[in-house]
């Protein structure tokens, strides 16, 4: 076991708070049982002289003291009597009070003024304390003297050195539980934490699948689930990678296979007549194109997608980008004979966005609609105004999209019917900026489509300007 | 092997801290020793119970409520 492991540091902590309460509580206990037995050991001295001292009718008259030494050693204590003048009368003849001796004013003053007495004793020439308990005895309601009872504290002192070294057992005892139970309670609380120790570095060693299993619903909890999506949308990345480079190298190679071959016959002069050339110089000059519109779009997706685009805000008439869009494509729908309808509210409100771009978005579908769309059609366009947001449809009454396709046609490179997309010059790129541009200006994009009838396309932007830049 | 010893210490740690703390609980009774030793073990290990019992439930409840 490591010693700088969570685990073990967890358990440290649990053990330092449990000893941070049980010591203080065991101070407490032992100071508790030593006052209560010091307080029994003096009030059964107090009581015992209390009672002896009202036997005691004459001071002077040491013979009429009843029992005097019968009840010392049955007591196990020892007495003496002083009067009034401090000179001790009778003794059973303990440490230095005996007869015929005076009385300090420590004992003499408390039993003079008909008090009690009661103090610890330290003799000189014991190891051990005594205490001192006195009462004053009475003759015709006059203070005639005093009786002090003199009682080693050795059995007390023997009994609390007994109850402190059971504490101290007990002490050991609640810490070995405690140690117990701490191994078992740091080891579930770190558990989770190993886990996802270990799933993180399956992860940076490539193993994106590794799955953890924490069910808590707690920050512990949260942290998995993020570490597990984490470990997915890495999976994820990594498989959008390997196939974005499969798709970029596929459709780099087709116009640059192109562009070689047909220079290759141009520059070893196998045409065999000036149409012909000039039939491959447009080929070349179609290609060369194409390879530059992929390259910029790629560009424009790089930099969308790490929000790198800078957009310029401004309030604006959608009526005017529709059909600045609409005449901007109107020469390829005219190649295709196809008709663009554009039917606009005349009562929506301006849009607080980026002009530029969205006609950018509206150029891209409408030039979707028209190479979806078979020649001789029409491609639709209206608008439907709410309260807060603005919706833009875009018709076209093509091949459709397959159900199975569906999910797919916002990503890079997908496209519906490959060889007809690749030869009507799309590059695949066209709806993932599309998307990536509608949810840059705060908008959505959604579509409906039935396969051999045509597909429709919504975009929807808010109106209000807070909305708008805060999206 | 590793499991039985994470299992084997700690039960060990707290069956030791059971005994000290029966024995520290029975020293001073002089009469019917052996009885109040066995009236000690069952009262500590039905405190100690309780206290557990009260852990797991938390925890059984934590885990229903996770999987609501």
């Amino acid at each position: 076991m490591k010693f700088n492991s969570i685990t073990v540091k967890l358990g440290v902590t649990i053990m330092v708070l449990f000893l941070v309460v049980l010591f203080p509580l065991v101070y407490t206990i032992d100071q508790m049982f030593t006052a209560f037995y010091i307080n029994q050991k003096q009030e059964q001295l107090e009581n015992f002289a209390s009672k002896y001292s009202t036997t005691i009718t004459s001071v002077e008259d040491v013979n009429s003291y009843h029992m005097f030494e019968m009840l010392s050693e049955l007591m196990d204590t020892e007495l003496f009597v002083f009067n009034m003048d401090g000179e001790i009368l009778k003794s059973t003849g303990v440490l230095n009070f005996t007869e015929g001796t005076n009385v300090t004013k420590e004992i003499y003053n408390p039993i003079a003024q008909n008090g009690t007495l009661g103090i610890e004793y330290k003799a000189a020439s014991e190891s051990h304390d005594f205490f001192l308990s006195g009462k004053p005895i009475m003759v015709n309601g006059k203070v005639g003297g005093g009786l002090v009872i003199v009682s080693s504290m050795e059995d007390v002192d023997e009994s609390i050195e007994q109850v402190r070294l059971w504490l101290l057992i007990s002490v050991i005892g609640a810490l070995f539980i405690a140690i117990g139970f701490t191994f078992f309670v740091s080891k579930k609380l770190s558990n989770p934490l190993l886990q996802m120790e270990q799933a993180t570095r399956e992860i940076a060693k490539g193993k994106l699948k590794t799955k953890l299993m924490i069910p808590t619903k707690d920050e512990v909890g949260s942290l998995a689930t993020a570490i597990t999506d984490l470990g997915r949308e890495l999976e994820e990345y990594r498989t959008n990678r390997r196939e974005f480079f499969a798709n970029i190298s596929h459709e780099l190679r087709t116009p640059i296979s192109y562009i070689k071959g047909y220079s290759e016959v141009l520059t070893n002069g196998l045409v065999s007549n000036e149409e012909e050339r000039n039939q491959y110089l447009t080929i070349i000059t179609e290609e060369a194109k194409r390879l530059t519109t992929l390259i910029n779009d790629l560009f424009e997706l790089a930099k969308m997608e790490e929000g790198k685009i800078d957009l310029n805000y401004e309030w604006l008439d959608i009526g005017d980008a529709l059909n600045s869009s609409a005449k901007k494509v109107s020469l390829k729908a005219a190649e295709k004979k196809i008709e663009v309808r554009l039917n606009t509210a005349s009562d929506y409100p301006l849009l607080y966005t980026d002009g530029v771009r969205l006609e950018q978005i509206i150029i891209n579908l409408i030039e979707n609609a028209i190479r979806y769309s078979p020649p001789e059609s029409r491609v639709e366009i209206y608008t439907k105004t709410h309260k807060q947001r603005v919706e833009v449809f875009i018709q076209d009454f093509g091949m459709g999209i397959p159900e199975e396709d569906a999910p797919f046609i916002f990503e890079r490179f997908y496209r519906v019917e490959k060889s007809r997309s690749r030869a009507s010059g799309g590059t695949g790129l066209g709806l993932a900026i599309v998307k990536n541009l509608v949810q840059l200006l705060g908008g959505e994009i959604k579509f409906e489509s039935t396969q051999g009838k045509g597909t429709l396309f919504k975009i929807a932007f808010p109106t209000n300007q807070k909305v708008s830049e805060d999206k | 092997m590793k499991k039985i010893i994470n299992v084997v210490i700690p039960l060990f740690f707290i069956l030791m801290g059971i005994g000290c703390l029966t024995l520290s609980s029975t020293v001073f009774h002089s009469h019917n020793a052996l009885h109040e030793l066995f009236e000690s073990f069952i009262g500590i290990c039905i405190f100690l119970a309780v206290s557990v019992a009260l852990g797991v439930l938390y925890i059984w409840v934590n885990k229903k409520k996770n999987q609501n």
